[in-house]
């Protein structure tokens, strides 16, 4: 009796055994392998490599969009069996500010998204612009009005009313360089903007489809206080320090001082409609006057001398 | 000098192999982290389901021993028709005492009496130690009390320092059970109808223990060829020791009810029973190790070429779980308790220089038990470690260092699934543990029930804390070579701080 008991328990003990030992073989590497980021790609055949963000919000119970569509889960949450690649992140939450950003997942990694919402305040509306906003220059083309936005994502023209939002592209430029960015100048075809000590462009030709390469137009060890477009663009004139320099919008690294001021206080005006370049300067010792000149004048003929 | 190799390297074995799990998860996480986080992956996967296969054997255990527990069985053995009679069978209970309060002893004797057999045919054997001063007074006098209970009570004195023994119980229960067997052999009683119930001095049978002792050892075929085992319950004092106490005994307890699912594997343990005919055959307890209660198994099982098994049975012994005064003392006896229960690695060592010298058993079988030794000592000494202490800090450190990690990451969340999902496995605990608590003293609260459930919070802390590292304690002190004496555990029932009265007027 005793050894039929023992014998039918046996059976089932082993059974047992081997279910669970079973289990471990077959769980375990499935477990390591989406452990590790691996994933089955059922349309190639092959395991490729993910990541994973992990999205935490203040106040919780966020509404996600990712890639523009919207997540039933709320935050705090796990996205799992990312492909490598840049998304677009979105939290909505009513009452707070929305926030967005664009991630940038690798593989085996997990990106951690904690944000912070800020609640609505009553009349202000907010820019829905991604990553972070260094500076922005309001601009005045002909009769269109816009905001020109340097982030750390790239650069954003927004109108003036935030109703319509456009990305430009990426650059890779740094917080050091985009804080640093004290004005702006925009024509049809190109974009100038500058610091104390350097002058960036973009054109059609330093931008890709989705990336803005900023082309080092000017350098120096004075202080830039102004530069303007001249002569329908073709030349690039920059006041910098006690000199106007001007530069060929084609050659760039092609330029001629054009003035040399007198004084650290003079002034510097440039009418594009009539060409016209107006100058304070000192005159005597304690006597400032105004000057004007045609710059065209000015150009074409130090281009002849 | 051969053999003496070979037992140095058994000792080292086990202590190498346990130093070797926790040491390849720290130098694995200080050298490369991702195979430190991977490896502890596996090991938790591992765990987790070895866990629920135990959990499925604790309930089946469980489940059958409530089903069979209660069961008539004196009525059941009075009808059955076997080659030995029920009443011709004689139950000797030998209790080896050391230092033990009367009181305590008195009380395991009241339980005793309290049995649902005829008393006619128990004997009582009180094993003192000459060691222990005005022992032959103390056990006098407690004979005087129980004297016209049983069919008799004989007491022994194990004169100290015999030579080739160590001061231990095993050295105690052979002197006893030697002297036990001159006084049938005078009152020509047939060792064959003799079943030894070795006990500790606080075991308290369950009241239809010898009824189901006599069954499993009427029924069993080669009743010669086995070892009775209950479950032993730590509960006698479950209302006056502090929780972590408590914890680790009703572990033990566990342990044992998963273990008898194992019988093929299934060794004595503590309390257990024999028949005295074995017992003889095989020169009685060794005297000159710890871990007397288990090494009677190997010593069977080699002596019967491995035709040896330990039968479990339907109903438990209860016994007092070890305490102190206050809560440190309490934790430095179950430390040492449970280091001297964790010095049944000896057992390997034993087996492995037996097994050795012996040419006739398979191979494959030596190999197996041999496994099943180390698997169990390693496993003992290293999972708590693992889990409670070593899994947190990489969890921990691996967020310092590799933050960005997808596999830390998802081992933190396979982590926090396991937890959940051993929230199941200890509800399961909790419910099983209510069965083995005694009625509730009248002066206690029902509040009390609340830290019996909260209790088993420590579960992580108390199985690092006084299951892995005494284990790990006393296989480390083995492969040093280091001589461990037994630690007798203290045993007495202490209220707010004093040893607790009990009647003495004997």
């Amino acid at each position: 009796m005793k050894n039929k008991e023992d014998n039918s328990f046996l059976a089932f003990r082993r059974f047992l055994f081997w279910i669970f030992v079973a289990s471990f073989f077959i769980f375990t590497p499935l477990i390591l392998l989406h452990s590790l980021g691996y994933k089955f790609d059922k349309k190639h055949k092959i395991f490729v490599k993910t990541g994973a963000v992990f999205i935490k919000t203040t106040p919780a119970k966020a509404v996600i969009y990712w890639k523009g569509e919207r997540l039933k889960n709320l935050s705090p949450c796990i996205l799992r069996d990312i492909l490598p690649g840049e998304y677009k992140l979105r939290m909505e939450k009513k009452n707070f500010y929305p926030y967005s950003l664009i991630l940038k997942i690798k593989p085996s990694e997990v990106k951690t998204v904690e944000v912070t919402l800020l609640p609505k305040i009553k009349g202000f509306d907010k820019a829905d612009v991604e990553c972070n906003v260094y500076k922005f220059f309001y601009t005045r083309h002909f009769f269109r009005e816009k905001i020109l936005l340097f982030t750390s994502c790239g650069l954003y023209t927004l109108s003036p009313d935030f109703g319509s939002i456009h990305h430009i592209g990426r650059w890779s430029l740094g917080a050091a360089v985009l804080s640093s960015i004290v004005g702006l100048r925009e024509n049809n075809q190109t974009i100038i903007f500058w610091s104390h000590n350097a002058a960036w462009r973009i054109t059609k030709t330093t931008k890709s489809r989705s990336e803005i390469l900023p082309e080092l137009i000017y350098k120096t060890n004075e202080k830039i206080n102004d530069i303007f477009f001249a002569l329908e663009g073709r030349y690039i004139i920059v006041w910098d320090g006690l000199n106007i320099i001007a530069l060929d919008s084609r050659f760039p690294q092609a330029k001629f001082n054009l003035y040399q001021l007198k004084s650290v206080n003079a002034m510097v005006f440039y009418s594009s409609g009539s060409d016209t370049l107006y100058i304070k300067d000192k005159i005597s010792s304690n006597h400032y006057s105004l000057f004007e000149t045609k710059l065209s004048r000015l150009i074409y003929g130090r281009e002849k001398n | 000098m051969e053999e003496k190799k070979i037992k140095r390297v058994l000792e080292i074995i086990p202590a190498f192999f346990s130093w070797l799990v926790i040491i390849t998860f720290v130098v694995s996480f200080a050298f490369w982290p991702r195979g430190a986080v991977i490896l502890l992956m596996v090991y938790l996967i591992y765990w987790t389901l070895r866990l629920f296969y135990m959990s499925i054997l604790l309930v089946i255990a469980h489940l059958r021993m409530r089903r069979k527990r209660d069961w008539d069985w004196e009525k059941i053995i009075r009808s059955l028709k076997s080659s030995l009679q029920w009443d011709e069978v004689i139950h000797a209970v030998l209790y080896p005492v050391y230092r033990e309060p009367a009181s305590l002893i008195v009380e395991s004797l009241q339980a005793l009496a309290g049995v649902n057999y005829p008393k006619n045919k128990i004997m009582v054997i009180l094993a003192g130690e000459e060691r222990e001063r005005g022992i032959e007074e103390k056990l006098g006098r407690i004979k005087n009390k129980f004297k016209d209970i049983f069919f008799d009570i004989i007491i022994t004195i194990h004169p100290k320092d015999l030579e080739g023994e160590i001061p231990a119980k095993g050295a105690n229960s052979t002197y006893a059970a030697k002297k036990l067997v001159e006084y049938l052999r005078e009152k020509k009683i047939a060792l064959e109808k003799v079943v030894v119930s070795c006990f500790d001095a606080d075991t308290r049978p369950h009241r239809n223990y010898f009824a189901n002792l006599t069954y499993h050892f009427l029924t069993y075929p080669k009743r010669y060829q086995a070892s009775f085992q209950p479950i032993p319950v730590y509960s006698n004092n479950i209302y006056k020791v502090p929780a972590l106490a408590r914890i680790i005994e009703m572990g033990s307890t566990f342990w044992q009810l998963v273990e008898s699912m194992r019988y093929e594997k299934f060794v004595t343990f503590s309390s257990h029973a024999i028949s005295l005919k074995t017992l003889v055959e095989v020169d009685f307890w060794p005297v000159d190790l710890i871990s007397d209660d288990s090494l009677i198994f190997w010593k069977c099982f080699l002596k019967f070429r491995s035709d040896y098994r330990t039968l479990a049975l339907d109903v438990p012994v209860y016994m007092d779980i070890a305490a102190g005064k206050n809560l440190w003392e309490t934790l430095k006896i179950q430390y040492l308790q449970k280091r001297r229960w964790a010095q049944g690695v000896e057992n390997f060592v034993f087996l492995g220089i037996n097994f050795w010298k012996d040419k006739e058993l398979p191979l494959s079988l030596k190999i197996s038990k041999l496994y099943q030794l180390l698997d169990n000592n390693v496993n003992w000494a290293t999972w708590a470690i693992v889990i409670s202490i070593i899994s947190p800090f990489i969890i921990t450190a691996g967020n310092l260092t590799m933050k960005d990690s997808l596999v830390l990451f998802n081992l933190s969340y396979i982590n926090n699934i396991i937890s959940h999902a051993l929230v199941f496995v200890i509800v399961l605990s909790i419910l099983i543990s209510w069965e083995f608590l005694p009625p509730r003293p009248l002066h206690l609260s029902r509040l009390i029930y609340i830290s019996f459930i909260l209790q088993w919070l420590l579960i992580p802390l108390v199985s690092a804390l006084l299951g892995s590292l005494p284990a790990l304690d006393a296989q480390t002190r083995l492969m040093l070579g280091r001589n461990v004496s037994f630690y007798y555990t203290p045993k007495g029932r202490y209220k707010e701080g004093k040893r607790e009265k009990v009647d003495l007027t004997l």
